[in-house]
């Protein structure tokens, strides 16, 4: 078995790291935020608010889970702080993943091919390899998430509460890592508790045991239940994101104030706000969403990716097949629980169709579609590479030509030319508001600045100052006033052509479609 | 309870099942003028905008030669016949059918078309059908939704028998949760009675 393992994660380390800092074409706004933190905590001990060792991190005001801050330290000692530093963790992380996926399929019952088979599906999943190749939250809380049903299902077959602490630390380093397993993960350990009580007699046979094992939950999720009690940090968040915030349901909403009483009956906020979540959920169940169209590699109406290869399909069907004829209860039951409560927390957020949220469900699809491989091998694998080829192209033309400046593209160039030059300038304007069709967009250019320049952490955390950067709109008239040498790097829309005449560019980054993204302009 | 007693209750308690009987001669008009509205649509597929996007994607931005063999292979007219494949799925959407409806007056768009309680036993239905192998239901299944696809207009008047199918999948996987059917039953009392409220206020 261990043969397979390693083939397994060799296959998954080459689709994650294979050009990892050139595509995505661009660190986003979250990755040098995080990025940034760990610099700062390597270096100080304290995040870049003066906070020591946090377990909550504030970063740009949306308070990040710490996981992935701590996770970062190791690889940014090793690698400093760059692109590959940022995005290595997750990245091994999404390819162990693929291997401790077969254990859990074989854990639940799988056989051993079926198993290899659903670590190779995975290693190769465009859903996950997206996601694995930019240091994203959720990625690494999926791994703890299977650790843990995998350990949880160890623990019960071999009596063993070592196995189950380790469950436990697992579970709850998931809980800590993303916003969308915070609801999962208690739901599925209830399921675990339910479905399979049956066989935790032996926790309570020994006390010693059962005591260490209830130490190792308070250690691990007492400070998240303190923190969800006592502070916004858990919270903020889940309102920040949640379905009670869009505008489409609250002009619909009446706050309590009915005209009538059959208005109170059949038009309450209790079924509006129902019916307005359940539009959410049911929009998951979709089956273009999840072999055609998915992943936004490319415009809307423009072919696409969806979540998992077009190969998947037929796999998929049989997959049902098999599993209703299988007599493993559990198994089924899992798997149901899984289908249903899979997409349950990001139907409370805003956004439709959010695969990134949603990444809590693939276990499900996994479970599926290992369990049809064995009815299709050589169809799936005569066709499974001009998927691959397909997908591959979408995500290395399709997506930088259309959507860099999605991804911030731009503003690492401006951050790297704005540090090699600031000692020829009096001040550095960076503008955070950019985009091609208009100034639609808002970065955050001082991370951007931060993490390329390497700016001390200690001068930046309880100043929240760059010595000679201001990240605003720039009015290139108004700054010629005042006298001094500033470097204005901004989108075109804040040079209207009469005010500034195209010899006072010096620079021009454009985007991947060729439209330009950013001007460096000199007031002297 | 018996399936068909079962069934009979549920297609009751459906409201757009009542809509498209008061709407009934609006309803038969869709159907008199579908040989019409499939040939709209047989001309409209061909000068499909998804063909233009295609040949886009193939010439991929300024670095790569159009006819470069690899890129027809990716890019051809199978994406335009399989993304016709996923439209003609769209129309066994379940959020069509249990929640958004049309938004015409078969549907109007505040109201559920056939109770939305009944979507997670429409799944169990469907695990029920292939795990029995029974093909009839699928394949009538299918037909009815070509008839949609056909027409190009997501239209219950169009998928009212597909709409009848869903509630009969319903039914299948509801009838073995005896305790269950007695809410779903409230519900749907109440969801038409909504529908009524809807149609005087």
């Amino acid at each position: 078995m261990a043969k397979y393992f390693l083939i397994i994660f060799i296959i998954a380390t080459s689709f994650r790291f294979w050009q990892i800092t050139s595509y995505p074409v661009s660190l986003t706004m979250d990755e040098v935020a995080i990025g940034y933190g760990s610099y700062s905590l390597l270096q100080t001990g304290r995040d870049d608010w003066g906070k020591i060792l946090p377990i909550a991190f504030k970063s740009v005001g949306d308070y990040k889970p710490p996981v992935n801050f701590y996770l970062n330290i190791p690889s940014v000692f090793l690698f400093d702080l760059s692109e590959f530093a940022v995005r290595f963790p997750v990245a091994l992380l999404g390819s162990l993943t693929s291997v401790i996926f077969i254990i859990f399929l074989r854990r639940l019952g799988l056989s051993k091919s079926a198993a290899i088979f659903g670590g190779f599906w995975l290693a190769i999943l465009p859903w996950h390899v997206h996601y694995s190749r930019y240091g994203l939250e959720a990625v690494t809380a999926l791994y703890f998430l299977i650790a843990g049903v995998a350990c949880w299902l160890t623990a019960n077959s071999r009596k063993s509460h070592l196995w189950m602490a380790f469950s436990i630390i697992n579970f709850s380093l998931s809980v800590w890592a993303y916003h969308s397993n915070r609801l999962f993960v208690p739901l599925l350990v209830l399921f675990l508790l339910i479905s399979q009580h049956s066989q935790l007699k032996y926790i309570f046979k020994n006390k010693n045991k059962f005591f260490s094992l209830l130490i190792t939950l308070l250690i691990s999720m007492g400070p998240f239940i303190w923190l969800t009690f006592t502070s916004e940090v858990i919270k903020q968040r889940a309102a920040m994101t949640s379905i009670l915030r869009e505008q489409s349901l609250q002009l619909t909403l009446h706050y309590g104030n009915y005209a009538s009483l059959s208005q109170k009956i059949f038009d309450n906020d209790i079924y509006l706000i129902f019916h307005h979540w359940l539009g959410k959920y049911t929009n998951y169940f979709d089956l273009r969403f999840w072999f055609w169209k998915a992943l936004d590699f490319s415009p809307p109406g423009y072919p696409d990716s969806g979540l998992f290869y077009l190969v998947d399909l037929p796999l998929f069907i049989t997959g049902i097949f098999l599993l209703l004829k299988s007599k493993n209860k559990f198994l089924k039951s899992l798997t149901l629980f899984w289908l249903f409560v899979g997409p349950l927390a990001s139907s409370f957020t805003m956004n439709d169709q959010h695969t990134l949220r949603t990444l809590v469900w693939l276990p499900f699809f996994g479970i599926i579609i290992a369990m049809g491989f064995k009815r299709y091998k050589l169809i799936y694998f005569a066709f499974l590479l001009l998927n691959i080829f397909y997908v591959k192209d979408l995500y290395t033309k399709a997506l930088p030509r259309y959507f860099s400046e999605y991804w911030q593209y731009g503003f690492k160039q401006a951050a790297v030319y704005a540090c090699d030059h600031k000692d020829e300038y009096d001040r550095i304007i960076i503008s955070p508001t950019f985009g091609s069709l208009g100034p639609l967009l808002t970065g955050i250019p001082d991370y951007y600045v931060l993490f390329y320049c390497k700016y001390p952490p200690q001068k930046y955390m309880f100043t929240k100052k760059i010595d000679k950067f201001d990240f605003t709109r720039v009015d290139w008239r108004k700054e010629r006033e005042v006298g001094d040498k500033t470097l204005l790097i901004s989108a075109k829309w804040d040079y209207p052509l009469v005010t500034a005449p195209e010899e006072s560019v010096i620079k021009r980054i454009d985007y991947f479609n060729e439209s330009p993204a950013f001007y460096f302009v000199p007031t002297r | 309870m018996k399936t068909k007693i079962l069934f009979i209750l549920l297609l009751l308690t459906s409201p757009s099942f009542w809509l498209v009987m008061f709407h009934l001669p609006q309803a038969l008009g869709y159907w008199q003028r579908l040989p019409q509205s499939i040939v709209a649509t047989i001309k409209s597929k061909s000068q499909s905008q998804y063909l233009i996007y295609i040949d886009e994607l193939r010439w991929a931005g300024r670095s790569f030669h159009r006819n470069d063999l690899l890129s027809r292979i990716l890019y051809n007219k199978s994406l335009f016949v399989l993304n016709e494949f996923f439209d003609f799925i769209q129309y066994a959407q379940p959020k069509l059918y249990f929640l958004a409806g049309d938004g015409s007056v078969f549907s109007p768009r505040r109201l559920e078309p056939i109770s939305s309680l009944l979507f997670p036993f429409w799944i169990l239905g469907i695990l029920k059908i292939i795990k029995d192998k029974k093909f009839l239901v699928p394949s009538a299944y299918c037909l009815f939704m070509l008839i949609g696809y056909a027409s190009g207009q997501k239209n219950l008047a169009l998928l009212f028998p597909v709409l009848i199918l869903n509630v009969y999948i319903s039914t299948l996987g509801l009838k073995d949760h005896k305790r269950i059917i007695p809410i779903i039953l409230i519900y749907g009392v109440y969801i038409t009675g909504m529908n009524i409220w809807l149609s005087i206020s």
